[in-house]
């Protein structure tokens, strides 16, 4: 039986990521309906999704370099028609990995592989990274942050050992400058955009935690929005608002369930949704 | 590192308190706490107290955010077993393990024990000299909670809260961290599992989270009482700048020398919690024949103060022990090499 | 006394990084009836310096034997060669095949020194499967981090194992071995390059070049 992905966001499950559910619960949560599409069903039925989000994980156990291998995958012939043709397109950590690997994003050239996210750079340690970080956001024209306000400053976690986003080619950044393509920086928690470790926890280039292309449909971000989607998933000991209101909130499970500082991805693809007409 | 996160259903992770808290099913307050504790220098003292208070730390691991204690596994790491001192150790351990589950039981079906509900023991642990390893029990604990908005983390929260001492130190401070990091030597009187005190106070501080007193908590374990207060002070938001004074005057009734007060690894918790509670809790504890000790309030300057009525017998700059703590590992390690 | 040293690092068990790569070549990018070998080596080139050559690669290889990031006993084999060594000398000519084509093709096969050995080891599939049309070339690629200081620990880790030797420097990667079918060697090694660097989502896996960097450390015609 073939599954029905109508006004659905469609959450692409390769063999090997391991954040598909709870993302699918936090596309939800805004009101947006989700659901698991498989690698190896057929692309077809993702021409009626609404938008697609790349799960974080270990698609393809990250075997040759993280993400390249899914990047490779028939399915992704069709998400590439689909973001060619302006669907909001989604990858989270892994999911960005193999975006980047495909070369939707920054997609200057269509698939052409133009960024890397290389193992971090940190500072006494190295390999796999996972922490709450700050990030700024660059860019509200995006099909996934138009409901935050510019320069928002959004605590978010991170868990990746390869996710700084680096080019060979100087070409390629002046050209995300320009076009508004860098869409989150990482920062410390008043909002400044620090070069050294640990505001940048990775070593990234210009800060760089998301990116997009040209049109901003799709978005590839390292940080989890899903694992901030939920107040209570947020450390009690932030130094920012976040932490002072999941202290308060401590006691009262509604409260801890309501809004994290991630959401507003989502809430934001709802709005665009909303605004195009598509919902 | 790995991936504390991953499924979102985190509520406190590693290192923000005793024990991770998850919420597991969607639309239900029930939560897991999970702790995974062991000290294999009381068991190199004496291998029936080295099981038994490993028990009772990852049962307080998981009282300290509210959870009851409701099974545990266990990982028993041993020498040779053909060596009969070395079978005795694991023998003995075992005892204390068993002792500690009947014996601190489970709070929520009486005369039952907490269950062992798996375990694995790795035998022939030993050096080419042929050394055995000390007798090293890891138990892990969980715990369950009605409601697991009511974890806290460790970490200081507000100015003008109280922290108490729930329990007492007592005069056993071997095989603990400062007889071997300060003084050099290992000691014998090891402290010894008392598992009727060990229940009540894990009682009265699941009690206190039922009730939504407690704002913080933290079990007392390696470094003791004066450990304990530094690991909350650096846990706290550090945007806060809380500290604290530690007045051994408040401790006097224990009778005992100020650093055997600091720093004895007697099984008790530091809770925080909000002013003026003074009376209900000392009936709480009193109930419950829980000793109970007002240490003080939290102050807004940033730093860790111990004194002796008048004398100041020791100060730290809140940064100071955040740098310390947080590059413990890197000081011996050295910095890992990278793939 | 200097000496320049490879280890070349394989897995015991079954690669499946080796086969997804396999696949992925084959059933995604167009190279079947191509592609007609691969395997994957980890490799390290050590610069070493100590009072005598024998115990000196003594040295080196207690130290990789006892450190995991190198050789775990479990689930690797290994081979330590000195450079310029012939790698079949000593053999008993079985595995002369798995040996490092760099190490076969070095001018002086004076025998020096090799330690270890390299266990059976298959081709993902079996190289020659099926018709075969024109020559056959194997090209060893050796993909490296571009910045030093992502080869360096490794170093590092070596020193501290090490008592009379010292490393001045090390390389640190991994060399796939590509067997491929051309009319020439310049044709195949074109098609080995189109392999190796992955410039868009229809060209290239094994390496990205925004962080990474590559060269072929040896080639051959197959008979």
């Amino acid at each position: 039986m073939k599954r029905n992905f109508s006004r659905k966001v469609a959450v692409i499950q390769f063999p090997g990521v391991n954040c598909e559910y709870e993302t699918a619960r936090a596309i939800r949560t805004v009101g947006l309906e989700a659901g698991l599409f498989r690698w190896n069903e057929d692309p077809a039925v993702l021409d009626d999704a609404v938008a697609i989000v790349l799960p974080g994980g270990f698609s393809y156990q990250d075997r040759i370099r993280a993400g390249v291998v899914a990047a490779k995958d028939r399915v992704m012939d069709k998400v590439s028609e689909l973001a060619a043709a302006g669907m909001p397109v989604l990858g989270i950590c892994n999911g960005a990995q193999v975006l980047v690997e495909s070369g939707f994003v920054p997609g200057l050239q269509w698939e052409s592989v133009e960024l890397a996210l290389a193992p971090n750079i940190m500072e006494d340690r190295s390999g796999y990274y996972c922490r709450w970080v700050y990030s700024r956001l660059e860019e509200t024209g995006t099909a996934w942050t138009g409901s935050f306000s510019e320069g928002a400053v959004i605590p978010i976690p991170i868990a990746h050992a390869e996710g700084r986003f680096v080019t060979e080619n100087e070409k390629v950044l002046k050209a995300m400058k320009e076009n508004g393509q860098i869409v989150l920086r990482y920062c410390d928690s008043t909002g400044v955009v620090d070069g050294s470790f640990p505001a940048n926890p990775n070593g990234s280039m210009d800060n760089i935690a998301a990116a997009c292309n040209r049109e901003g449909n799709v978005v590839a971000m390292m940080p989890h929005p899903e694992r901030a989607t939920w107040l209570r998933q947020v450390p009690e000991n932030l130094p920012d608002e976040w932490g002072r209101r999941r202290r308060k909130g401590a006691g009262n499970i509604d409260l801890l369930e309501g809004e994290g500082p991630g959401r507003k991805f989502f809430a934001s693809l709802l709005e665009r949704l909303k605004q195009g007409g598509v919902l | 590192m790995y991936d504390s996160e991953v499924q979102g259903r985190a509520v406190l992770r590693p290192g923000e308190a005793d024990a991770g808290v998850i919420a597991p099913i969607d639309g239900k307050s029930v939560g897991l706490a999970f702790s995974v504790d062991g000290n294999p220098f009381y068991g190199l003292i004496d291998p029936y107290q080295g099981g038994a208070l490993a028990v009772c730390e990852a049962a307080r691991n998981v009282a300290s955010v509210g959870a009851v204690p409701s099974a545990i596994t266990d990982c028993l790491n041993y020498g040779n077993p053909e060596i009969e001192e070395v079978f005795w150790e694991f023998k003995e351990g075992v005892r204390g393990v068993g002792d500690a589950c009947r014996k601190i039981g489970l709070l929520t079906e009486e005369g039952y024990p907490i269950p062992v509900v798996s375990g694995n023991v790795s035998f022939y642990n030993q050096g080419k000299s042929g050394k055995a390893i000390p007798p090293s029990p890891i138990i892990a604990c969980v715990g369950v909670l009605d409601d697991w908005s009511v974890s806290r983390s460790i970490g200081f929260k507000d100015e003008g809260d109280v922290l108490y001492l729930v329990g007492e130190p007592l005069d056993e401070l071997g095989g603990g961290e400062y007889y071997r990091t300060v003084l050099g030597t290992f000691g014998g009187n090891v402290p010894k599992a008392d598992f009727i005190r060990e229940r009540r106070q894990i009682e009265s501080v699941i009690e206190m989270h039922r009730l939504g007193w407690i704002k913080a908590a933290h079990d007392i374990s390696s470094g003791g009482i004066l450990t304990a207060i530094a690991e909350m002070a650096i846990g706290q938001d550090p945007s806060n700048g809380l500290g604290f004074v530690l007045d051994l005057a408040e401790l006097a009734p224990t009778g005992l020398e100020p650093e055997k007060i600091l720093f004895s690894e007697t099984g008790a918790f530091i809770v925080e919690l909000p002013a003026g509670m003074e009376r209900e809790v000392l009936a709480l504890c009193a109930r419950n024949r829980v000793r109970l000790y007002r240490l003080g309030e939290i102050n807004s300057f940033p730093r860790l103060e111990v004194i002796d009525g008048s004398e100041r017998l020791a100060i730290w700059e809140l940064e100071e022990l955040r740098t310390a703590y947080d590059s413990g590992c890197r000081d011996i390690f050295g910095v890992p090499a990278g793939r | 006394m200097k000496a320049k040293l490879e280890l070349w690092v394989g897995l015991k068990v079954i690669d499946l990084v080796t086969q997804t790569a396999w696949m992925t070549f084959t059933e995604k990018l167009n190279y079947e009836g191509i592609l007609r070998g691969l395997r994957r080596y980890s490799y390290f080139g050590i610069e070493v310096e100590g009072e005598e050559f024998e115990g000196t690669v003594e040295e080196i290889d207690r130290a990789i034997q006892l450190d995991s990031a190198f050789t775990n006993q479990n689930k690797h084999f290994y081979r330590l060669l000195a450079a310029g060594t012939d790698a079949l000398a000593g053999q008993d000519g079985r595995h002369g095949d798995d040996l490092s084509l760099s190490v076969l093709l070095a001018s002086d096969s004076s025998s020096l020194s090799s330690r270890g050995t390299l266990a059976i080891e298959r081709d993902y599939p079996a190289a020659g499967r099926g018709e075969r049309n024109g020559r056959l070339f194997s090209f060893d690629c050796l993909i490296r981090p571009s910045l030093r200081d992502r080869e360096l620990p490794y170093m590092e880790r070596l020193n501290g194992r090490l008592d009379g030797a010292k490393v001045t420097d090390i390389v640190a990667g991994e060399v796939w071995r590509i067997t491929v079918e051309g009319a020439d060697i310049e044709e195949a090694a074109n098609i080995v390059d189109g392999m190796v660097v992955t410039r868009s989502r229809r060209e290239g896996l094994l390496m990205n070049p925004h962080y990474q960097r590559y060269e072929v450390i040896a080639s051959k015609e197959l008979s």
